[in-house]
């Protein structure tokens, strides 16, 4: 075996892996085009008085028919199906039919608010999640119990509820933080606390499950019989093992928090995809409605690539299969 | 207390709360000698060893009269001290280094702990020690493998590395849990002879084992253990040699190795079968061969190009006979027994059911006949699905899959685990609820539930204790008698093979390099592989 064969096989098999996400990603893109075309059109209602401001505002009947000729609305399904296709295909999203603005500009944005969110409260859950496993392992059955039992509770509260218990408790009865958002940092952690807790108790169940079952491991005997600490147990060998499963789930755990974002930055007032999207869809506005899934849609597939790079970074043993 | 003395453990009890599991154990380790604990699962060895090093739990409860190591006290020791001990004095070696060293990092760096906890070597410094220690256990191309994980190494690489690991601090004693349980013959050999220069060096040994074959060969004070005690003690040949305890004889009864064919290996029956709801004998016993394999040849893609894993193998299972598969891991046997059950279709050559083709036909062609072959794996407990009773395995097994309704084929049950020894108590049951031994009479039950005239048995006792192995072995042996099967049986195990086969094929790398009668095989072997596994193969040898 030479070196060189070595690393031109990595490369080619970089690239195949590439090409897979790539392809994969065209086919989710269109497949999300596809359902929020055909699905948004389910919903009883004439796109066309969506235009002109909703059913309250009594468009005249030319008014109408002028709309639907300017959109094309007129013509068969299919036909604007793959015009649409065809405009996507050219990266041109439309403009949004509320707002009359290019829905690129629109969600342009909107993006880094939801990002923001969306990121800081992975980090959070993550935070929440490790320390709990690491308390349950450190600390014994006590602890374990009490973290198996946040967790539970944790993973099963809803966001709009959870958020309702934290503006009145911090907001309301203390008096901390604001309940909406203000734009400073401060009006960031309680819809960031919102998202990350269900989560953290999500991601905290598989981490102190994998990470006890590490401190128990023949490998974590062998450690402590050549004089490791049971801090050196845990930190060079049990958390490694512990992250494993919760990079795995953190493509997937990214996905929920958009959606999350729907609900928290509508009880937050804040800015971001969740608020556009909400009124997007209420308003009918369906170049913003499938904008938004578009955009939504792309950051899932980036970071289910980005958390398949760490697993193989993490994971040795996933590299070499 | 002779001066060379290195550990003396006097009246250890070690317990869990409920009830002592070590209970009063006392012993001495001999620089530059090995002393063998021996005994089966759960007869408290590991837990000796651990409570050895303070790593029994935090729930255990430790006491003893003495525990010298070079003199010193080993008892009530602080966890700053203990410590001190481990790695340094104490090295330990365990089972399967695949899961026994950090699967996530390198070998190099497991050894490098040693060092960087308990010496003030620089990293430079630490980095030469572990490619020399990587030296001295035997593997080549020391910084290549430093920078391997225990999952890249074959079995014998990474007991080497975790060797390694346990002596980079030169500790005065090692102590081996099973240090070569799971290898392959000629790879045990490997490790016991490094085991063996260790302890010439002056290292005293403590060795933990079940196998006795290993025992005989490396150690010079045996210590017998069973339910927590020291049955019986004393130098090797003496203790092996001329028995005097009624559970050592039984031990040394069990070992294949040495019996002829058609001996009992276990003490008794454990329980003594009805005879009249044996199944009838056959009107028309099987004749001819019942299985052929012409010329089978297998190829896998991997991402090297093409790995041929079966090369141009034949053989002939006569009826009633048995053919023993003898190989180490990675021959083909396992492939070409996928092959004689028809789950896998060989690439070139032919399979032949009772003369009519097996291979190269459609599933629905075999489905008619493939009841004629019954099969059982090493490992019941993952064969089996855990939330089915054992009524449910082995009515499933009886109707073929088929839903019949509650209490159908009671009685066939009832015979089933009759016919293999076991209570029909045990039908209620789910399998985690068993022994190792129970288990695997339930995969043989369900092996012969739909009546096979040929049983694959995948090295069936392997993961066994020994004189749960001598059980499941006779019982097999007898079923055979009964009922006139004919078994391909497959080991890496050479004792087993030699104590179970009429005939045998040794595979090497695909190949069936020597094939015969088991005699000639065992006893005048001519191909060099053979007789290179026959002689690493270890034997209960007393000098």
């Amino acid at each position: 075996m030479t070196r060189s064969s070595g690393t031109s096989g990595r490369l080619a098999a970089a690239a195949r892996w590439f090409l897979s996400k790539f392809l994969g990603a065209v086919f989710v893109l269109w497949a999300v085009t596809t359902l929020i075309f055909f699905g948004i059109r389910m919903i009883p209602g004439d796109p066309a008085e969506a235009i002109l401001g909703g059913p309250g505002s009594q468009a005249s009947a030319a008014a109408l028919a002028q709309v639907r000729a300017d959109y094309g609305l007129d013509q068969p399904l299919v036909a604007q199906y793959f015009g649409q296709l065809a405009r996507l295909v050219q990266g041109d999203l439309g403009n949004s039919y509320s707002l009359r603005l290019p829905v690129a500009s629109l969600l342009g944005e909107q993006l880094p608010a939801t990002l923001t969110l969306a990121v800081l409260s992975l980090i959070l859950a993550w935070v929440v999640a490790l320390g709990l496993a690491t308390w349950s392992t450190l600390a014994g059955r006590g602890a374990s119990i009490v973290s198996s039992g946040l967790e539970i509770v944790g993973a099963a509260v809803p966001h709009f509820w959870l958020a309702s218990v934290l503006i009145l408790l911090f907001s309301i009865n203390l008096g901390w933080l604001p309940p909406v958002n203000t734009g400073s940092a401060e009006g960031l952690i309680l819809p960031v606390v919102t998202l990350a807790l269900p989560l953290a108790g999500f991601l905290g169940q598989v981490m102190r499950e994998s990470m006890l079952n590490a401190t128990t491991s023949p490998f974590a005997l062998s450690a402590r019989a050549r004089s490791e600490t049971e801090g050196g147990v845990l930190f060079r060998h049990s958390l490694r093992h512990a992250a494993i499963p919760g990079i795995a789930l953190s493509g997937w755990a990214f996905g929920s928090l958009i959606s999350g974002a729907v609900v928290v930055e509508t009880i937050f007032a804040r800015p971001g995809l969740g608020r556009t999207l909400l009124s997007a869809v209420t308003l009918r506005d369906i170049p913003l409605v499938t904008g938004v899934a578009l955009v939504s849609a792309l950051a899932y597939v980036l970071v289910m690539a980005l958390s398949d790079v760490a697993e193989r970074v993490a994971d040795p043993r996933v590299r070499a299969s | 207390m002779r001066a060379d003395v290195l550990l003396q453990v006097d009246d250890l009890t070690v317990g869990f709360g409920a009830g002592p599991v070590v209970k009063g154990v006392s012993f001495s380790v001999e620089a530059g000698q090995c002393l063998a604990l021996v005994g089966e699962s759960g007869s408290g060895k590991s837990v000796t060893a651990r409570a050895l090093m303070g790593l029994a739990g935090d729930t255990a409860e430790v006491s003893a009269g003495a525990m010298n190591l070079s003199g010193a006290s080993l008892k009530d020791l602080s966890p700053r001290q203990w410590r001190s001990v481990r790695g340094q004095e104490i090295g330990f070696v365990q089972q399967d280094a695949l899961v026994s060293l950090d699967p996530l990092r390198t070998v190099g760096r497991e050894i490098d702990d040693a060092l960087r906890l308990r010496t003030k070597l620089s990293r430079s410094d630490r980095q030469a020690r572990v490619l020399k220690l990587l030296n001295d256990v035997g593997m080549d191309d020391p910084a290549l493998r430093a920078g391997q994980r225990s999952g890249e190494l074959s079995g014998g690489l990474r007991q080497r590395a975790l060797i390694a690991s346990a002596v980079a601090l030169n500790p005065a004693l090692i102590i081996a849990d099973e240090p070569t349980t799971a290898l392959d013959a000629t790879v045990q050999a490997q490790v016991l002879e490094l085991l063996e220069s260790l302890r010439d060096a002056g290292t005293g040994l403590l060795l933990i084992s079940h196998d006795l074959a290993v025992v005989s060969r490396i150690a010079q004070h045996v210590a017998v253990m069973s339910g927590g005690r020291i049955v019986e003690q004393g130098p090797t040949a003496a203790v092996l040699g001329d028995p005097q305890h009624e559970y050592t004889k039984q031990l040394l009864k069990a070992v294949p190795s040495g019996h002829p064919r058609g001996t009992r290996l276990s003490a008794e029956k454990l329980h003594v079968r009805d005879r009249a709801v044996l199944p009838k004998p056959l009107t028309r016993p099987d004749s001819g061969p019942v299985l052929e394999a012409n010329n089978l040849t297998k190829t896998f893609p991997t991402s090297n190009g093409l790995f041929t894993a079966v090369d141009n193998v034949s053989f002939t299972l006569a009826a009633g006979s048995t053919l023993g598969l003898v190989g180490e891991s990675g021959s083909g046997k396992t492939t070409v027994a996928r092959m004689a059950l028809g789950l896998t279709d060989p690439d070139d050559g032919d399979v032949r059911l009772f003369g009519e083709p097996w291979s190269g036909i459609s599933e629905k062609e075999r489905r008619g006949r493939r009841p004629l072959i019954g099969a059982v794996y090493q490992d019941p407990l993952s064969s089996f699905d855990p939330r089915m009773t054992v009524e449910q395995i082995l009515v499933d097994a009886v109707s073929g899959g088929k839903t019949v309704r509650a209490g159908a084929h009671r009685d066939d049950v009832r015979r089933l685990l009759d016919m293999v020894g076991l209570p029909g108590a045990v039908a209620s049951r789910g399998p985690r609820n068993l022994s190792g031994g129970q288990r695997q009479r339930v995969a043989i039950a369900r092996a012969l539930a739909p009546e096979p005239r040929i049983v694959m048995c995948d090295e069936p006792a392997s993961s066994l204790d020994v004189s749960i192995q001598a059980q499941v072995l006779d019982l097999l042996d007898e079923l055979q008698r009964e009922l006139g099967l004919s078994y391909l049986f497959i080991s890496h195990d050479l004792g087993v093979v030699r104590h179970m086969s009429d005939h045998v094929a040794v595979m090497q790398r695909g190949r069936i390099v020597e094939q015969g009668g088991s005699e000639q095989i065992f006893t005048a072997p001519e191909h060099p592989y053979t007789q290179r596994l026959l002689e690493a193969s270890p034997r209960l040898v007393l000098s």
